[in-house]
């Protein structure tokens, strides 16, 4: 309980920190939303002063700081100059489409991941051993651009999905008809994203198991006859968890940021684009409402991680407090 | 086959003693050898011979190196990449070891040959006690898992760990003699002919030693199992065996009843090695000095054609390096491979 | 050295307690691994440290060698508190109280050569100037026993015997005055264990050495150590010259161990001076 709170505490303070340096960097970039403005002749400085006003982008920082605060504790998160709205309803209905993509991917990749990467690690100089590192080799040097630019080539080649965008009416369509819809546009972007990922996956798993199978317990269990499968996945596969339950909450901690690139190069309407339309003009809140949300994730994530290898390991569990 | 019996009856041995006196386990001219990648091929098991009887504990005592945890992988089948049998055959009640194939081989092992391994490293960190004895019980069986469990905890209740709180407990949770009875029990849980005890005693104080040696005494009464027991410490070894064999640089120099052995020691590494047990009684030392031990300086000669402890021995003679001593007896039971022994010296 | 200097006291612990603490709330289990012990370790002697497994040995040896902090109680080494020292002081004091632990091949570095292992404590230390220290290496190794062509081996590359006087090297690189052994003769072979003894008592003697032997090997405690500890549920329960402990033990502990001992060897751990008697 008092481990509990804690955390919690600890992530507050990050929370806050975040915030602070956010604000402080983004105060260092020059000019502002309306900096583009001043460049068109037909728009008074005046204006633009008076614009600045309106928006109190003249007050100091500390100031501005404690403005954004209350509005986060109303849950608006600031204002979008862009958008001419909170900033909150805007960033969290981009973030949950985005949160479909990565989590779908995730899934995908760790199912696939895991499986090769304890079958390559058991039979080390064995054909599937062999084409898994051949293949992780290809995909860790492709840069994520290429692959996502590739698989829109292959897509409009072949006419075969529509690749861009979410789907022409994702959000009136319903039942089955909208869950078609989207999931077509879902396949390539999410491949694109599971092999990117796997990779690292699959190498991980791999030296984990590697390591689990060398141990003397290992060794034992073959001396008491157990066969070789379940041996594989009950024990050392168990045994190996602690390396790949970490990575798994700082893949979950990942989840808002992984798919950016992906999301612009293929249309997906995530967090992504917005995010970088938001750097590009300078709509300072949105930007940080991004980087909070994407803090939180992190912060979440990892506790979650923590947690789950309490679950999973029972020498952490037991760990002595002295 | 061995069949899977409730722990309760024991099992059952009349048919088998009445039909023929085989041997449990029975070696012949054993020889291993071992490759690593940028080394020379080495033998680390020359000739060995030897068998233990049904029910019998057989002592095996040499230093570190000697062969003696390679013989107990060898027995079963399980030796480390670049290993080799070159030649010799391994009985296992009349069964022919060597001749087995993978499936037949994992049926055998934890189930009529068992290996007790030194506690700390055999048993997973992530597993509890009572799930990995059931583990071994599962594999030799088609039982439900419940029933396993159960078969499991009766096991661990036989070796002294007849509590609720040890049965759900992790390894890091119990102490270092706990975790060897949790060894033992895996070892015995489906009743196996023969128990290999690779230095079962190796970190434990004395007190605790006794306990777990007695416990393999019992467990061999009740399983009319054979034993085989590993060791560098001659007083293990005395506590409990009948006949020993001594093993150097992968050879049996020595065999015979270990109290024979060890009170007239023929070979001259036994006999120097049994006399490091004390220290030099030198009464003419400054008072208050600590007196010397005995030790045997040199080491093995692992790649000699002739009798590897000649260069250590202090009575070797020109013939000790030119070839292996041949087997001689001294006594009804004794034997030993020394040119000492030897009549015919050509 | 005269007589008087060598029994002077080199370290005195006055009133040691440690409590683990195990388990997380609600089940939360303390366990005192030490419950005031008082000790005093002279000048080129051996102390031996004797007791079942949990009686606290192994935690008394890392709070003298300033490895653990007790949770109370006081550790005089000269005019320095080890049990409250700062991480500067301390610093000092590992050079004259060094240990040697129980699985040599665990506490060599896999990565490093011979040397290497043996030079790292004059690098930290700066107590040998940068041009000498091949030299010392050199020189350590000689004293015990290790040929300069092993130098460059790495530890796994060693029999337990030389990797065990490679650790005895590392602990002899900065001049201690007291060596802690924590059974150094486990896994070792007899004949192994016979030399290593004889090094360690050659050097204590022509270093004026002190020890503290922890063991359950009453045999070897019974020829190497002036007196002996008997430690029982975290307190030093029994204590005297090693002679009279062994020949009259008082506490009921100090006869399980010397009773186990001998139904395990066959025969009771003699006095020294005398051979060893088979029990009758």
């Amino acid at each position: 309980m008092r481990y509990l709170l804690a955390r919690i505490g600890q992530s507050l303070l990050l929370l806050t920190g975040v915030s602070l340096l956010s604000f402080a960097f983004l105060q260092l970039a020059p000019g502002d939303f309306f900096s583009e403005m001043r460049l068109s002749p037909q728009i008074s400085d005046e204006t633009v002063q008076g614009l600045r006003k309106q928006f109190a982008l003249d007050k100091p920082l500390h100031i501005r700081y404690w403005r954004w605060l209350q509005s986060t504790f109303h849950g608006e998160l600031g204002f979008s100059f862009a958008y001419n709205s909170p900033v909150a309803p805007l960033i969290l209905d981009r973030a949950g489409n985005t949160l479909l993509l990565t989590s779908t991917a995730m899934f995908f990749a760790w199912c696939v991941a895991v499986p090769l990467g304890v079958m390559s690690a058991a039979a080390p100089a064995g054909l599937l051993a062999r084409f898994c590192s051949i293949g992780t080799a290809a995909f860790l040097a492709t840069p994520e651009l290429l692959l996502a630019l590739l698989a829109l080539m292959l897509a409009v080649r072949t006419g075969w999905t529509r690749s861009l965008g979410m789907g022409a009416a994702v959000t009136t369509a319903q039942g089955w008809q909208g869950f078609r819809n989207t999931t077509t546009h879902l396949i390539l972007p999410a491949l694109v994203l599971v092999l990117t990922s796997v990779p690292v996956l699959l190498q991980h798993t791999a030296s984990a198991m590697r390591e689990a199978l060398a141990s003397p317990y290992i060794a034992a269990v073959r001396a008491h006859g157990i066969r070789p499968t379940r041996i594989l996945f009950h024990h050392a596969l168990r045994a190996a968890l602690n390396p790949l339950v970490s990575l798994l909450g700082t893949s979950l901690a990942g989840l808002l940021s992984a798919s950016l690139l992906v999301e612009v190069v293929m249309g997906w309407p995530g967090i992504g684009p917005l995010l970088l339309e938001a750097i590009l003009n300078r709509d300072v809140y949105v930007v940080i409402g991004g980087v909070m949300l994407s803090a939180i994730f992190l912060a979440s994530g990892m506790f979650i991680a923590d947690l789950l290898l309490f679950a999973v390991d029972p020498r952490i569990r037991a760990e002595r407090l002295s | 086959m061995m069949q899977l019996h409730s722990h309760s009856t024991g099992r059952d041995k009349a048919t088998a003693a009445v039909v023929a006196p085989i041997p449990a386990l029975s070696v012949a001219a054993l020889t291993i050898s071992a490759s690593a990648p940028n080394e020379a091929e080495k033998t680390v098991l020359h000739d060995v011979a030897f068998s233990v009887a049904a029910g019998e504990v057989l002592g095996v005592l040499g230093e570190s190196g000697a062969g003696k945890s390679t013989l107990a992988l060898s027995l079963l089948r399980l030796l480390p990449q670049g290993f080799e049998v070159r030649s010799g055959t391994i009985h296992l009640n009349g069964t022919s070891l060597l001749d087995l194939g993978d499936e037949e081989l994992r049926s055998i092992r934890g189930n009529e040959v068992s290996l007790i391994y030194q506690d700390s490293s055999a048993l997973n960190p992530v597993l509890r006690v009572d799930h990995q004895v059931a583990e071994v019980i599962h594999a030799h069986s088609n039982w439900s898992n419940a029933r396993c469990l159960q078969e499991a905890r009766a096991t661990l209740e036989l070796v002294g760990l007849g509590d609720d709180r040890i049965f759900s407990s992790y390894p890091h949770q119990l102490s270092g003699g706990q975790k060897q009875r949790v060894a033992i029990a895996q070892a015995l849980a489906c009743g196996p002919n023969l128990l290999i005890a690779d230095e079962p005693t190796a970190s434990l104080d004395a007190t605790t030693a006794l306990e777990i040696l007695d416990l393999i005494e019992r467990m061999r009464d009740q399983f009319h199992s054979s034993v085989l027991l590993i060791s560098h410490q001659p007083e293990v070894l005395a506590y409990l065996s009948g006949r020993v064999v001594v093993m150097y640089a992968g050879r049996i120099i020595e065999e015979g009843w270990i109290q024979e052995v060890f009170d007239s020691p023929a070979h001259p590494y036994t006999r120097e090695l049994l006399r490091c047990r004390t220290p030099f009684q030198d009464k003419q030392g400054p008072i208050g000095s600590k007196p010397r031990w005995p030790f045997i300086p040199g080491t093995a000669n692992d790649f000699t054609a002739g009798c590897p402890f000649e260069n250590r021995c202090l009575n070797r003679m020109e013939l000790c390096a030119i070839s292996m001593p041949p087997v001689t007896a001294i006594g009804q039971s004794h034997h030993v491979r020394c040119f000492e022994y030897a009549e015919e010296v050509s | 050295m005269t007589p008087e200097l060598l029994s002077r006291p080199l370290l005195v612990a006055r009133g040691l307690t440690k409590t683990y603490v195990q388990g997380h709330w609600p089940r939360r289990r303390h366990h005192k691994a030490l419950d005031g012990v008082n000790l005093i370790l002279r000048s080129g002697r051996t102390l031996a440290l004797v007791g079942a497994s949990g009686s606290g040995k192994t935690t008394l040896a890392m709070c003298l060698a300033a490895l653990e902090r007790p949770d109370s109680g006081e550790i005089w080494l000269g005019d320095l508190d080890l049990a409250s020292a700062r991480k500067g002081k301390l610093l000092r004091a590992r050079t004259q109280v060094q240990i040697l632990f129980q699985d040599s091949s665990g506490t060599l570095s896999p990565l490093l050569s011979a040397a290497e292992i043996v030079e790292e404590p004059l690098r930290v230390q700066c107590t040998v100037p940068k041009q000498q220290r091949d030299h010392a290496v050199t020189d350590l190794l000689r004293q015990v026993g290790l040929t300069p062509e092993l130098k460059t081996r790495r530890a796994s590359q060693l029999s337990g015997g030389q990797r065990q006087r490679l650790a005895i090297a590392r602990a002899l690189a900065l001049n201690p005055r007291l060596i802690i052994l924590d059974e150094p003769f486990t896994g070792l072979d007899l004949s192994a264990r016979g030399q290593i003894i004889n090094l360690l008592i050659e050097l204590q003697a022509s270093k004026a050495l002190s020890y503290l032997y922890v063991s359950h090997d009453l045999d070897v405690v019974s020829h190497f150590a002036d007196e002996v500890a008997v430690m029982h549920n975290g307190r030093i329960v029994e204590w005297g010259q090693t002679d009279n402990v062994i020949a009259n033990p008082i506490h009921s502990s100090t006869k399980v161990l010397l009773d186990a001992s001998t139904a395990l060897s066959g025969r009771r751990p003699s006095p020294r001076g005398e051979p060893a008697c088979v029990t009758c």
